[in-house]
């Protein structure tokens, strides 16, 4: 595991050769800094003192870009002179229609939602209101490596008044390559669509969902905005699937979840992180084939096999997500209300 | 279908209806393939708390364990010699109310440092920062340093439990902030989902609402210039309210809009539940136990340490390795409280008892 780590800080150094933030730290150079956060452990209070003033540094530059919208967050960031709003699909939701931006300082400026990709997601806002608004620049997800470091900024259950979005700091546990970024930023819901950035204040990732380990916090990495643009810019909605029939317009909500039930079928809805549901098996399109080995077709079926479950019981759920067939385990908690 | 099949189907879609559940995902190791087993945090892990280890040196003799029947229960920090502030509530931890005019608990209390075990009795509380004073005569144990100037965000922080590691490291994630809930004095229909309508259930007596003219089966549909479509939307208006605040509600009533002006107030107890703020949500649980009383401190500091409600009490050091602030409560997911350095004197100040008691 030590070796690793050396290796990928190496690496790391490697990549990113222009680092160097000129962070006071008395006895500890720059060099070892870099060390340390592209992936390294602080070994003394020296090297926690330099690597505490290069956060707070880095705090001071985030902060400001980092907006609320309507039970969630966002990050500001500018691409060919427009700002935009960069978020996550499960809170835009839809396309084109206008949402209020609360800015860092408390000001309120409005956007319309573009494009979300519900497979990555990811969504994009347009910042309506003229203005020179404080923004972060775009890093490179895919050079992340596990261990390195990384600040998280949202709103932990919604904006409130007088408290600055919390940041969180972090090291990124997982990169795969095409699904979510992991890492132990712990997250709660409203900081859905908050930003997660690297050690140069690059952003890397947008807060999409949970789990309950404490240390599985999922981001949609940024890199999904560049592979997607010409989607998110034109406003177009990339759902997991394509519903060809109006859904049926039932509904029923399980742990703040939605399960549409639609001519095709059960789908799983936005699964927003504070929903405890589906936080790290359900994904939003993925359709629910079958619970305990019994087909679900309709409503019915569905609450048929929901009926009688034990909080503390688990239960098998097979979905279909893009034709590949997924069995996850679920446990049944009663919610209170 | 026959009448009967009818009739059971009918059955389980009430039952269904009437069971509230909530599929969670069971945590990481019961996830398929190895790779999802044994996911664990590295940010705040024992090779970096081990960097930690010379700051709290000094700390940690000024923290205490406090034993309830000899088992661990909160921690304490010495304040004074003789005294230690520790976290009330969780001193009567799963024995119901901690206040009120019941009976002296009969729980024997000692505060442990060490190897050492020195008996202990309460002399001072206060309701609203959840303080408790403990009076431990024979402790001969230093009080804290406290810090001398307010920690910046993003300020490394420790809190040791008088082991060599810290219990818990982390940031601080927002400068000091005062919190109060504004209430309406309402309660929405139960069972109703975030995004249906903000349909009144029920107006409170004594509430904000009531006092305004509100009528249970009112729906909210404006709060100030703010048009209001759900439940959510409204809980997001009053979280940006503080108690006292006075905002236009507007309300379908049958045909009718009506506007009311509303000053908003605080919390009301709930006459199920004596002590409004000893409350449990146990979906808020899924990832650690949280403590009972988690609200309403005034102001606090907000870090990113995950611990325990049985770690809470102690101190919160930054790098200097002094005392910016107790730990009060695990609020959350990602929130776990302090109380402010300033905020714990004033309270002991005037909590502890006098030199001369009454005898």
């Amino acid at each position: 595991m030590r070796t690793i780590l050396r290796f990928s800080s190496l690496f790391m150094l490697g990549v990113l050769p222009l680092t160097a933030q000129q962070t006071p730290g008395d006895q500890v150079g720059d060099a070892r800094l870099e060390e340390i956060l592209a992936g390294g452990a602080p070994r003394n209070p020296a090297e926690l003192a330099a690597m505490q003033a290069h956060v707070q540094a880095l705090v001071d530059r985030v902060l400001p870009a980092t907006v609320s919208l309507p039970g969630a967050s966002g990050v500001l960031v500018e691409h060919d002179s427009q700002t935009y709003v960069f978020c996550a699909a499960h809170v835009t939701e839809e396309n084109d229609r206008p949402i209020q931006i609360t800015l860092h300082d408390g000001r309120k400026i409005e956007g319309r939602t573009l494009g979300a990709d519900h497979l990555a997601d990811v969504s994009l806002i347009r910042v309506t209101t003229e203005g020179d608004w404080p923004v972060v620049p775009r890093g490179k997800s895919g050079e992340l490596t596990p261990g390195e470091w990384v600040l998280m900024l949202g709103h932990p259950s919604g904006i409130k008044s007088g408290r600055s979005a919390p940041v969180r700091l972090g090291r990124v546990l997982r990169v795969p390559e095409t699904s979510y970024l992991v890492t132990d930023c712990t997250m709660q819901g409203g900081d859905s669509g908050g930003p997660l950035l690297d050690m140069d204040g690059r952003l890397v990732g947008i807060n999409s969902r949970i789990s309950r380990n404490l240390a599985e916090n999922m981001h949609a990495p940024i890199d999904a905005f560049e592979r997607q643009w010409e989607v998110l810019a034109k406003g177009e909605v990339v759902r997991r699937r394509v519903r060809s029939r109006r859904p049926s317009g039932r509904r029923i909500q399980l742990g703040g979840i939605d399960i549409e039930f639609t001519d095709e079928g059960l789908f799983v809805g936005p699964v927003p992180p504070d929903s405890n549901a589906g936080l790290q098996g359900l994904l939003p399109g993925d359709r629910v084939l079958q619970i305990d080995g019994d087909s679900v077709e309709d409503r019915m079926d569905f609450l048929h096999a929901m009926v009688g479950r034990e909080a503390g019981s688990k239960l098998n759920v097979l979905v279909d997500r893009e034709g590949e067939k997924v069995e996850i385990e679920l446990e049944v908690v009663r919610e209170d209300r | 279908m026959t009448s009967l099949e009818q009739t059971r189907h009918t059955l389980r879609l009430w039952s269904a209806g009437l069971l509230l559940l909530a599929l969670v995902v069971a945590d990481a190791t019961a996830q398929r393939g190895p790779r999802r087993s044994g996911l664990r945090a590295m940010a705040q892990n024992d090779e970096v708390k081990a960097a930690y280890a010379p700051i709290v040196e000094r700390a940690n003799q000024s923290v205490v364990e406090v034993l309830r029947n000899g088992d661990p229960c909160v921690l304490g920090t010495v304040v004074a010699k003789g005294l230690v502030v520790t976290k009330a509530s969780e001193l009567d931890a799963g024995r119901g109310d901690s206040e009120g005019d019941e009976e002296e608990p009969e729980d024997e209390f000692s505060c442990q440092a060490g190897d050492r075990e020195f008996p202990c009795k309460r002399v001072g509380f206060d309701r609203v920062t959840d303080l408790a004073l403990l009076s431990v005569p024979d402790l001969d144990l230093p009080p804290v340093v406290w810090a001398t100037k307010e920690p910046k965000v993003g300020a490394f922080l420790a809190s040791p439990d008088g082991s060599r590691l810290p219990v818990g490291i982390g940031v601080l994630a927002a400068a000091p902030y005062t919190y109060t809930k504004a209430f309406l004095g309402v309660q929405f229909v139960r069972g109703a989902a975030a995004s249906d309508p903000a349909e009144l259930a029920v107006v409170l007596d004594d509430g904000a609402a009531k006092a305004a003219g509100l009528l249970a089966g009112d729906v909210v549909i404006g709060f100030d210039e703010e048009e209001i479509e759900s439940q959510q939307e409204l809980r997001e208006q009053l979280a940006l309210c503080k108690p006292g605040d006075e905002v236009r509600v507007t309300v379908q009533r049958d045909d009718a809009q009506l506007q009311f002006d509303v000053e908003l107030g605080q919390n009301l107890p709930d006459p199920e539940r004596p002590n409004p703020r000893q409350r449990r949500n146990p979906q808020r649980e899924l990832w650690g136990p949280l403590s009972d009383v988690r609200t309403g401190f005034g102001e606090i500091l907000q870090h990113d340490t995950v611990l325990e409600p049985l770690d809470c009490g102690g101190p919160v050091v930054d790098l200097d390795g002094r005392a910016v602030g107790i730990n009060i409560a695990r609020a959350g997911r990602v929130e776990t409280l302090a109380l402010p350095g300033k905020v714990v004197r004033a309270v002991v100040a005037k909590i502890r008892p006098t030199d001369k008691p009454k005898k």
